[in-house]
């Protein structure tokens, strides 16, 4: 079920009236059936999906958290007959068995997922090499549908099971207060990626109706509404065609279609993010951050601080600094050992490597998104290699960092690179993708690009009027990150006369109902739901 | 929470009560869109009209289809050879078969003739509301009764409607006369002043003709022509667009009227489709369709010299052949 329909404004309504007119301790019962019938909207079949996965990491967060509390009160036992070797050898023995068990817990939680994102990837690539070799083409036929928040919930759920293993978070015993941890419905489809430890005490306890926290929720949600209906869809409109039918178009209107694109899927995701922060707020708890004005970042790497922060973050919660962690980063920094900056930074690199691979590839199975990955990669590694440089510019050059020209051209460059690296995210298909980079260059095609513009400048013309009201209120955050003491807008928006706020309201409301474009489902969906 | 549930409801109709005031003084407001170019979509008003005023008692023939039936069709030399009043209904594929259904149904009495130019391609049983919005907006009777009848569809539309309406007559309409001061102007047949009183189609499109067309319009139209591509693919036409039109022939013979179909014209080469593909086309369209019978594609194509602007828009030689093949299939 989609927030922009309808159905689901009923659904909510529902939820929230149920929510707090019932008893506290039954609340997060009920969110949890709000979850699975949320679920339930986009097919009933898929439920088993997301059975498998709460089933398979509750069980092996029991079995690693009564493993975790058994070496505990075992250690305590014998704090005075063990010996410092005996201890540690009980340790190790009983990680090596966490171990199996976190191993087990994963493979049956991350199976669907493999199964049905990848599978069909990896067996036309072997097919298709296999084809190579016999001189023909050959392909296996097969095809899964994914369900819908697959990706998601399944890494929210292995997290869950990493923090218990590493004693990071206390293993829950009740399997229903677990599930509604993995399907809580405000964040299921597209995130933000929760960790247990922020979301689930607050899953669980009980919430009076508050009347300002609401209220914020709720402007929170028209806010994301906004953004994807009358941003991200008017946008979409405009450069569909261009994504289409990559050969129909050259030169500056390519280029121009890659920075909408970058417009399309801010508002996109942050608007359902805002609309899940903002649904969630209203039931009384608070998600993750997932965006924080990503195209003011001055290089690439800051970008993914900004950009999709729960995922980048469970990235390097559970996979970086596994990596920095192992055996074979270790061997590799013995061999350099030597040299004090290859040790610093060939592990870095190699682990960023492997990373943003995963990164590429949790968007999607196709070599497309394993380009995107390592083009964003690729500029990250770079820095990390050519830091020493950076920071004999910025001994050489201190000014230079807070020089406003020079920030700006920072700004432009990361976002002029990150809408380039869309032409491989948006088409994911490398040869469209080809097409649209070689014909993007070829020409410049200007006559063709000003009747791109006058075809499109009614759409064009509130795309821009709209995401200069993103832009301000951006700007605004920016500032408070500096400057913390400025009040949130939220705040003072609340502070203004009751007349100018319901002014603003309203047409608030009226301009996502004039202005949005809505209606058919295709149209509707959202772009990260297809990962 | 009750006073936020009463918040929530009084900030809802607050909406609703603006959203309705702005709805419904815009689409009455009279300037046309582009207030003469483009005004063409309100041919279906002067259409409907005329349909409005013609004598129930007196048998006649409607002809409905899309533009490429406006531009194809001489309403007057049909009725000059059938001696029989004739009308012709829609003017834009886009605006949705259906709507032409349904605007039709209220037209016609028992004993009337419907002739549905039928395209495969176009038989769209959704409702094309941004251009039903171009001609209904300002007829208070025709805007009553799609809100009656069709309350989602206008609730869907209607936002956009009044954005494109306010964008029509501020920038929109600017750049347009910027583009015709610049010789850049749009073909001048769509206009409303290309329809008589009666909704025939009488602009004189023939072409070339002295120093109407600008030589990068006339090159237009004929790259339009010529670059034309019709294909007959499997399906030719989709469940609903199929079920759209059984309810339109149920609901015309309960009327007792009687329905019969032409194929649409086209440019012999941009109908890419062999001989086997058309038999097979015709046999699907007549099994499925029982009531297109005497449908035959062979008869509705037609030469290079009988197109104006498109390869599905007739010129006046064009319309005189088509007009004379309709004649035909009302004698059969």
């Amino acid at each position: 079920m989609s927030f922009t329909t309808l159905r689901f404004l009923i659904f909510f309504a529902v939820v929230f009236i149920g929510y707090y007119s019932m008893h506290k301790s039954r609340q997060y019962l009920w969110l949890l059936a709000a979850g699975y019938v949320f679920y339930a909207f986009a097919s009933p079949a898929y439920l088993i999906f997301l059975l498998v996965v709460t089933a398979a990491t509750y069980a092996g967060g029991l079995l690693l958290g009564k493993m975790n509390e058994g070496e505990e009160t075992y250690l305590a036992e014998h704090k005075q007959t063990l010996s410092k070797e005996e201890k540690k050898a009980y340790r190790n023995a009983v990680t090596r068995r966490k171990k199996v068990v976190l191993l087990c817990s994963i493979t049956v939680a991350i199976a669907p997922l493999l199964v049905l994102k990848y599978a069909e990837f990896i067996v036309n690539n072997l097919f298709a090499i296999c084809g190579i070799m016999k001189g023909t083409t050959l392909s296996s036929g097969l095809h899964f549908i994914l369900p819908i928040g697959l990706s998601f919930y399944t890494f929210q759920s292995l997290g869950y099971c990493i923090d218990v293993y590493r004693g990071v978070c206390v293993h829950e015993r009740g399997f229903f207060k677990y599930a509604l941890f993995v399907s809580f419905f405000p964040q299921l489809l597209q995130g933000p990626i929760g960790s247990y430890t922020e979301l689930s005490p607050q899953l669980l306890e009980g919430r009076d109706f508050d009347y300002n926290r609401v209220v914020h929720g709720a402007q929170r949600v028209l806010y994301g509404f906004f953004k994807k209906l009358v941003i991200a869809n008017q946008t979409a409109l405009v450069i569909n065609s261009v994504f289409d039918s990559p050969a129909d178009y050259h030169g500056l209107t390519i280029f121009i279609a890659a920075i909408l694109y970058s417009i399309q899927i801010y508002a996109d995701f942050s608007g359902y993010i805002d609309m899940a922060i903002g649904c969630s707020e209203m039931l009384g708890i608070r998600l993750s951050e997932n965006f924080s004005s990503p195209y003011f970042s001055k290089n690439i790497a800051e970008f993914w601080r900004r950009w999709h922060i729960t995922l980048g973050t469970w990235f390097k919660n559970y996979v970086f600094y596994s990596i920095l962690r192992s055996q074979w980063i270790a061997s590799i920094r013995g061999t350099v050992k030597h040299s004090k900056y290859l040790s610093g930074m060939l592990p870095n690199v190699m682990a960023l490597l492997l990373v943003w691979l995963m990164i590429g590839i949790w968007h999607g199975a196709d070599w497309s998104f394993v380009v995107y990955g390592l083009y964003h990669g690729g500029f990250i590694i770079v820095a990390v290699i050519l830091l020493p440089f950076h920071e004999w510019m910025d001994k050489k050059f201190p000014w230079l960092e807070e020089n406003r020209i020079y920030g700006a051209f920072r700004m432009l460059r990361t976002f002029v690179i990150v809408s380039l690296g869309y032409l491989i995210f948006r088409p994911s298909n490398l040869e469209v993708t080809s097409t649209l980079v070689r014909n993007m260059i070829e020409t410049p095609a200007l006559k063709e690009t000003v009747e791109f513009i006058y075809r499109n400048f009614q759409q064009l013309l509130v795309v821009g009027v709209a995401s200069l009201i993103i832009f301000v209120i951006d700007v605004y955050r920016m500032k408070r990150e500096v400057n913390p003491v400025l009040p949130s807008l939220t705040f003072r928006f609340s502070g203004l006369n009751c007349f100018v706020r319901w002014t603003v309201y309203v047409m608030a409301i009226l301009s996502v109902v004039f202005l949005g474009l809505y209606g058919s489902d295709s149209q509707n969906q959202f772009a990260y739901f297809r990962f | 929470m009750k006073k936020f549930l009463i918040k929530c409801v009084c900030l809802g109709m607050l909406s609703m009560i603006c959203f309705g005031l702005i709805v419904w003084s815009m689409s009455l407001w009279g300037p046309h869109y582009y207030d003469g170019s483009l005004s063409y979509q309100k041919g279906f008003v002067l259409q409907y009209r005329a349909l409005q005023k013609a004598t129930p008692s007196v048998p006649k023939v409607v002809v409905i289809g899309g533009s490429y039936m406006t531009f194809s069709v001489d309403s007057d030399l049909l009725a000059t050879l059938s001696h029989k009043p004739c009308y012709t209904l829609g003017i834009n594929s886009s605006m949705g078969m259906a709507y032409i259904f349904d605007t039709v149904e209220k037209c016609v009495n028992p004993g009337d003739t419907v002739i549905y130019a039928f395209r495969q391609e176009k038989n769209l049983s959704d409702y094309g509301m941004d251009t039903i919005w171009l001609s209904v907006a300002g007829e208070s009777d025709m805007v009553y009764d799609l809100v009656r009848t069709h309350p989602g569809d206008v609730l869907r539309s209607s936002g956009s409607m009044v954005f494109k309406k306010l964008y029509a007559v501020t920038v929109g309409g600017l750049i347009m006369r910027v583009r015709a001061n610049l010789g850049d102007a749009l073909d001048p047949a769509y206009n409303i002043t290309s329809f008589s009183k009666s909704g025939n189609f009488v602009y004189h499109r023939d072409v070339p003709e002295n120093s109407r067309y600008s030589e990068k319009m006339l090159r237009r139209m004929q790259e339009s022509i010529t670059g034309g591509r019709i294909r007959l693919e499997r399906p030719y036409i989709n469940r609903a667009d199929l079920d759209c039109i059984h309810g339109f022939l149920r609901r015309m013979s309960e009327k007792n009227v009687n329905v019969r179909f032409v194929y649409g014209p086209v440019y012999k080469k941009a109908l890419v489709a062999k001989d086997d593909d058309i038999k097979a086309f015709e046999a699907f369209i007549k099994t499925e369709i029982p009531a297109a019978k005497d449908l035959n594609v062979a008869d509705s194509l037609y030469d290079y010299d009988c197109f104006y602007n498109n390869c599905l828009h007739l010129n006046s030689k064009g319309a005189q052949l088509y007009t004379k093949n309709i004649y035909d299939t009302l004698l059969k």
